[in-house]
């Protein structure tokens, strides 16, 4: 790949590790206290519970499941950007095996389509392309596909 | 500590008032509250402004100015849509700590649309923190746990107009049916747009003063404020509850805020969730009425659905819940819906109500929770 081949590139630092070669699924972010054992979705600095600012960064778990969920009919103000013409999005509470809870946009934006309990597993899709011509890539969470 | 209490209260319709400066709007709401306090703005101690959503640094301290130069403190205070009872606890504790014998507080706000930017940067970015969304989740999550319906979340907001259509301060004045609400867009599943509270202008005040002042006042009804608490997150924080939060554990027992809250007054107070006769309740969407009268204790967990379709809830119900129409009907001026709670639970309790009167209340209760984990639960008695 040469330099001026398109990249990947994840919306924020500390917060998914994008798939690197072929095979490699990637992963999103986590940390956890070495203090209390706490977790968190998106590396932190410090622990929310103890304080203590002694975390390790941690790979979660790519799949999960719905805990509970909207589609969001209308667009949200700035600076969400809205495709022309809008399409409803799904978001949903995300429970990972590791007894995490994280907010995730869904693939799906059918509510008849999405049920609490539902397999989910990790998905990245191209958001925007910033200003070096890189694809700005986001995290989403999509139906299970059967194996 | 039953040693404060308020001894008036006034409220400037919440609506629509593009032409109207906001000073003058909180002015009308200041004025009503003194006349109905028999007391002076010369005997005004210290005063609190709330304000969340209108972007005018100074304004309470114009429109103190504009009421009078008496030299007062005031302090500008944003605890977002829960501002009117944590403003209603700092004056409760500015009068306990004695520095003071009587205190206004006053909210006013114009709040023209959603609000722009509640999230992280990167969760406003892709549009995931849109106040309907975390809102919607919990009432996803509401229906899927107890087996209510969209159909139960319409009657909430029935019900809200039901009232409120009584309520010259409302910012609407029809009546709905449930057909209507479930017509009504689609917003955020499971939620349709007359199932959510509209941003609107407003203002509300209320003085709140010493026991003594009230004897040296000679106020013939004053309400004991028997308790005011505010609340924020404690870790955990409850699953979804609307906040930025980007994740939590679910492995430990997580207390929402309004609960946490709700236990600490009613220690406070001597009291508990059976004694409270009327409840004004934040309901930014007509879920949201249901799940905090839950968590206010006022019935078990999945029941108040199946208590607002008995009639429980209603004006003539056992336990009315926002007799006023609630800000469903109102109209949410963040700054001053709080207050606007506590102006409605006065009235009733001194028979001021008039078509909306409840059934002679000794014990009311009012809640607010705002964006990222905030509450505040006030406890008033007769």
């Amino acid at each position: 790949m040469g330099d001026n081949a398109k990249k990947q590139v994840p919306l924020m630092e500390g917060m998914m590790k994008l798939p690197q070669s072929p095979g490699d699924k990637g992963h999103l972010i986590g940390s956890k206290c070495r203090s209390c054992g706490e977790l968190f979705f998106i590396k932190r600095e410090m622990c929310e519970n103890c304080q203590s600012q002694d975390l390790e960064e941690i790979a979660l778990t790519n799949t999960g499941k719905l805990y509970a969920f909207s589609v969001m009919f209308y667009p949200a103000p700035p600076p969400y950007k809205p495709p022309e013409p809008f399409i409803p999005y799904g978001l949903g509470w995300i429970e990972l095996p590791e007894g995490l809870v994280l907010f995730s946009l869904l693939s799906e934006n059918d509510p008849k389509k999405l049920k609490v309990g539902m397999e989910l597993e990790l998905i990245f899709e191209k958001l925007e392309e910033d200003k070096d011509g890189n694809d700005v890539m986001v995290y989403k969470f999509q139906p299970k596909k059967a194996n | 500590m039953s040693d404060v209490v308020i001894a008036g209260v006034g409220m400037h319709k919440f609506g629509r008032f593009p032409e109207k400066d906001p000073a003058d709007i909180a002015i009308e709401a200041i004025l009503k509250a003194l006349k109905d306090s028999k007391m002076t703005y010369q005997d005004i101690q210290f005063a609190l402004c709330g304000r969340v959503v209108i972007n005018r640094p100074g304004l309470g301290i114009e429109i103190l100015a504009k009421v009078g130069m008496t030299g007062i403190p005031i302090y500008e205070i944003n605890a977002m849509c829960a501002t009117g009872g944590a403003m209603l606890k700092l004056a409760k504790d500015a009068i306990t700590s004695g520095s003071c014998e009587v205190v206004l507080v006053f909210g006013i706000d114009k709040h023209k649309g959603m609000f722009e930017e509640l999230g992280n940067p990167w969760q406003n970015r892709l549009g995931m923190k849109a106040s309907p969304i975390s809102f919607a989740t919990v009432a996803q999550k509401y229906m899927h746990d107890h087996g209510a319906t969209e159909e139960d979340f319409a009657r909430v907001a029935v019900k809200a107009h039901k009232n409120g259509s009584k309520n010259p301060l409302a910012l609407f004045q029809n009546e709905l049916t449930i057909e209507q609400v479930l017509k009504s867009p689609m917003v955020a599943y499971p939620l349709h747009l007359y199932n959510f509270c509209t941003p609107d202008d407003g203002a509300a005040a209320v003085i709140v003063c010493s026991k003594k002042a009230a004897k040296k006042f000679n106020l013939s009804q004053p309400i004991t404020i028997a308790a005011s608490v505010m609340q924020t997150a404690q870790y955990p924080p409850s699953v979804i509850e609307p906040s930025s939060t980007p994740s939590t554990c679910i492995n430990k027992k997580a207390y929402p805020v309004v609960q946490l809250a709700a236990k600490k007054a009613y220690e406070m107070a001597g009291l508990g969730p059976e004694d409270v006769n009327v409840a004004e309740v934040q309901d930014t969407e007509s879920a949201h009425e249901l799940v905090h009268i839950e968590q206010l204790g006022l019935c078990k967990p999945g029941e108040a659905y199946k208590l607002l379709r008995q009639g429980v809830f209603d004006v003539i119900g056992r336990l009315p819940v926002n007799p006023s129409g609630g800000i469903q009907c109102k109209g949410e001026p963040p700054g001053a819906s709080g207050l606007g709670q506590v102006c409605e639970i006065v009235w009733q309790m001194r028979g001021q109500a008039g078509v909306r009167q409840t059934n002679n209340p000794k014990v009311g209760i009012c809640q607010v929770f705002g964006w990222n984990h905030i509450a505040a639960v006030s406890i008033l008695k007769k």
